[in-house]
């Protein structure tokens, strides 16, 4: 298959010995994570160990589209671990970041990266092309994910001018370039073991969830380093340059733009023009990307951050000031200048809020801390909140925890999970999206092991809807149009009733096909093809033909293009359950059962916060009700938990899944090739049936 | 807009108070990437400088940096009314959004109501809290 590199990197940093994988023991994995969780089942023996225990072992995966010229696919990066962030088990999780990194690992030869062991000292790990070292961090340790690149970027090309040519080997047609390495660090946050940390990669690109910065922290590993000057070799150059051609009608079109209310994947808008604030952007993109949806700044601030980091603070910066200021931004820049998970910081921030309300917190109180909540808003706030948490000091120490393990610190868990104080929804990541209103979000994240975060069904379903209401447009299309681009798209399933989000809907068969059609798709596509987000899957397309989008077409027709190999998408969605099944048994083994599959108490039981205050934001979403398609607001629901217990079993059961215990069958990881993990789940008394 | 009759000093520190967490206001920073945000209001001042839209080009436009942010108004004139004493506030909130209009074409006149009473509020508890002419004789 073309689009592989040919070999994965392998490094111990306890032997500090470097050595190879071939990717083709893998190829039946395809990439990305498919590749990472296969790699992670051999390599870590003992699957229940900590996220700290020098045993883990991380993943750093490409896919075959990386680095080459499908739009919003060539320069994502998957990685895994057994991580820290999730409450009360630290599950093996996967996180993922945009940026030049990946890309820059296979023009340097690689596939990937694995990281076993722990260094006895800080170090950094340098790959030029195929030369690997593991060098000395002590002069990184400490430093800031900034700084920290900008002294690898310096020491990798001593001496030379960036945008000038360097030859970094004696290759006469690829042994030049004139790019600086792309570096993946960690921040003082990771360094210092915090739960919460992120990966950095160049300014604003974060990996955040899982916590897996702590891991990097914990193994004494402060970066890696790549800079490469070959090239990727795909199947068919031509077809995939046809390929790129076709579907540029689908994305934005500056010559001739429509403005659409709502938020479209692969027509979104580039992050371009002018704040209302009056502050210049440009747009930036990923690698290859046509969305581009970060940003440079004028200021020169928040550059490349474009979601949650621009976001967390925003609205108390606006309490404090009336509009957006610089404390915004501020926010969005440390938050990568330390390494550190903006959800957690989000959350953290409004349960102290709250609990000072209450009068819980403050020099002597439940919460004894001197932290200056009533500065939140201010640039100076977030900096020293940023701080403590990062150095462990002060408050500090126990925020590092994360916010369950935090809460749990002061006796207030059980407590503010019912009232939602602590808005944990899934495993002891923030709440995202509503699982009680949008539940293929909230169930497809306790199914697995930490917030999904894929906005595939969100942004048609929820946000376009929910927005045109809150302005007083008309959606692109009707709630019936939009359930019969669903059942065209939605394959091998083809059921418009998949997209009915009424009361009854949540708890039912097609619902259950949805979540499953959304675990395998995002397994294997966006996971381990590593198409990104925030452009696939494109079901709902205002430049495409009858509001259509390019999904499920277009990504055989770039699969095909770039390896050679012809994937029907109804195989691929196969794959991305296989994918999602080795990961199911990995979590079993660190002791994941039907019982514990349950969201945040609060979502069984607080229709609404006490107080003046609806509990959700307005919700309005696709409903089937009365023989009829239409746009209604789902907002204030609760779940039923014994309703959600009963779709628990019909979920089970679809996966071919033991509905007592939540395990897989035998015969189900048999028939799609796993015989193996069910054999060693087996041996462990957690095989199905 | 509703011309707001000033406060008398005690219904201005009332309106002006910290409210105690059971009374508090919510509300929520919507954007598309991020998610919903909710934030907790115990003041009128925060609540004026919260309630804001993107204007619809900009939502359009900015796409991942745009954003709403939303209290929802019938709530907010019983929390006027209720947690406030604010009687005439909350019936021009519900007067200016009693119109079958999207919530983004009523962002404005409420927030100039909150604002115009703002003033009032400060104004009034200002005056009381300089001294006097008076008192400088006495």
């Amino acid at each position: 298959m073309k689009g592989h590199m040919g070999k994965i990197l392998r490094v111990n940093l306890t032997e500090r010995k470097i050595s190879i994988i071939e990717t083709k023991k893998y190829k039946q994995w395809y990439g990305g994570h498919g590749m990472g969780s296969a790699i992670f089942w051999d390599l870590c023996e003992k699957k229940d160990i900590s996220g700290f225990d020098p045993r883990n072992v991380i993943t750093i995966m490409s896919s075959p589209l990386t680095g080459t010229l499908v739009p919003a696919a060539a320069g994502r990066c998957e990685v895994q671990a057994v991580g820290l962030e999730s409450y009360p088990t630290e599950w093996f999780t996967r996180t993922g970041f945009g940026g030049r990194f990946a890309p820059m690992l296979k023009y340097a030869g690689w596939d990937g990266v694995v990281i076993e062991g722990k260094a006895d000292k800080p170090v950094w790990v340098d790959i030029r092309n195929g030369d690997v070292q593991i060098k000395d961090a002590d002069h990184l340790w400490g430093l800031d994910a900034w700084t920290t690149q900008k002294k690898i970027w310096q020491e990798v090309r001593e001496g030379q001018v960036f945008g000038e040519w360097a030859t970094m080997d004696t290759r006469r047609d690829s042994g030049r370039t004139t790019q600086k390495p792309a570096v993946l660090t960690i921040g003082p946050a990771g360094e210092n073991l915090t739960r919460v940390a992120s990966l950095i990669h160049d300014a604003g690109n974060g990996a955040g969830e899982g916590g897996l910065g702590g891991v990097w922290g914990s193994k004494n590993l402060k970066a890696i380093s790549v800079i490469g000057t070959g090239s990727v070799e795909v199947a068919d150059p031509q077809e995939l340059m046809a390929a790129r051609m076709w579907i540029r009608d689908y994305g934005i079109n500056v010559d001739d733009y429509k403005p659409v209310v709502g938020n479209f994947p692969f027509a979104g808008n580039p992050n371009i023009g002018v704040f209302p604030e009056g502050w210049g952007s440009r747009p930036q993109g990923c690698v290859g990307c046509h969305r581009c949806c970060r940003g440079r700044t004028e200021t020169g601030m928040s550059n490349e951050s474009h979601c949650m980091e621009l976001h967390y603070y925003g609205a108390y910066d606006i309490k404090k000031h009336g509009k957006i200021t610089q404390a915004n931004m501020r926010a969005a820049d440390l938050c990568q200048q330390y390494g550190i998970n903006v959800y957690q910081l989000m959350a953290m921030i409004r349960w102290l809020t709250i609990l000072a309300g209450k009068g819980l917190v403050g020099p002597g109180k439940m919460i004894d801390t001197d932290l200056p909540l009533e500065d939140v808003g201010e640039a100076s706030f977030i900096e020293e909140f940023i701080r403590r948490i990062s150095y462990k000091q002060e408050i500090g120490a126990v925020l590092a925890e994360g916010l369950a393990r935090a809460a749990e610190k002061y006796g207030r868990l059980e407590e503010d999970l019912k009232s939602g104080a602590a808005a944990l929804q899934y495993w002891g990541h923030p709440q995202h999206y509503d699982g009680r209103t949008e539940v293929e979000w909230g169930y497809g994240s306790i199914l697995g092991e930490r917030d999904v975060n894929e906005h595939d069904f969100n942004w048609c379903c929820y946000w376009t809807p929910t927005v045109c209401g809150l302005y007083g447009v008309e959606p692109p299309v009707t709630a019936k149009e939009l359930s019969e681009i669903m059942a065209e798209k939605l394959r091998p399933y083809c059921d418009p009733m998949m997209i009915d989000y009424s009361d009854e809907g949540i708890y039912s068969e097609p619902m259950a096909k949805l979540v499953a059609w959304h675990r395998h798709y995002t397994r294997f596509w966006k996971a381990s093809l590593c198409l990104c987000d925030f452009a696939w899957a494109d079901f709902l397309n205002p430049n495409g033909p009858n509001n259509r989008g390019v999904t499920p077409d277009g990504e055989v027709r770039f699969f095909k293009a770039v390896t050679g190999q012809d994937l029907g998408f109804e195989e691929s969605l196969e794959i991305g359950r296989k994918m999602w099944n080795l990961d199911r048994a990995i979590w079993i083994l660190q002791g994941r059962h039907r019982d514990q599959e349950y969201l945040g108490e609060y979502s069984y039981q607080q229709p609404a916060v006490p107080g003046y205050t609806n509990f959700e934001a307005p919700y309005t979403m696709t409903v089937f009700e009365d023989g009829e398609w239409k746009y209604k607001s789902v907002v204030g629901r609760i779940l039923d938990k014994t309703k959600f217990d009963e779709w628990k079993t019909r979920y089970y059961k679809l996966e071919g899944w033991d509905p007592a215990t939540g395990w897989p069958l035998r015969r189900t990881l048999e028939e799609i090739g796993l015989k193996h993990v069910a054999d060693e789940l087996e041996s462990q008394g957690k095989l199905g049936g | 807009m509703s011309n707001l009759a000033p406060p008398s000093f005690e219904s201005a520190t009332k309106i002006l108070r910290e409210v105690s967490y059971e009374e508090r206001l919510g509300g929520f920073k919507l954007s598309a990437t991020a998610g919903n945000i909710p934030y907790e209001f115990y003041n009128l001042e925060s609540v004026v400088g919260f309630l804001r839209t993107d204007p619809l080009d900009a939502l359009i436009r900015l796409a991942n940096r745009s954003s709403v942010g939303y209290i929802d108004f019938a709530v907010l004139a019983r929390w006027v009314k209720e947690v406030l004493s604010d009687e005439e506030l909350a019936q021009a909130i519900q007067r200016a959004t009693s119109l079958d209009k999207p919530y983004a074409d009523q962002v404005v006149p409420v927030k100039r109501l909150l604002e115009q009473r703002l003033e009032q509020c400060q104004v009034a508890t200002a005056k009381v809290d300089q001294p006097s002419t008076d008192s400088k004789l006495v």
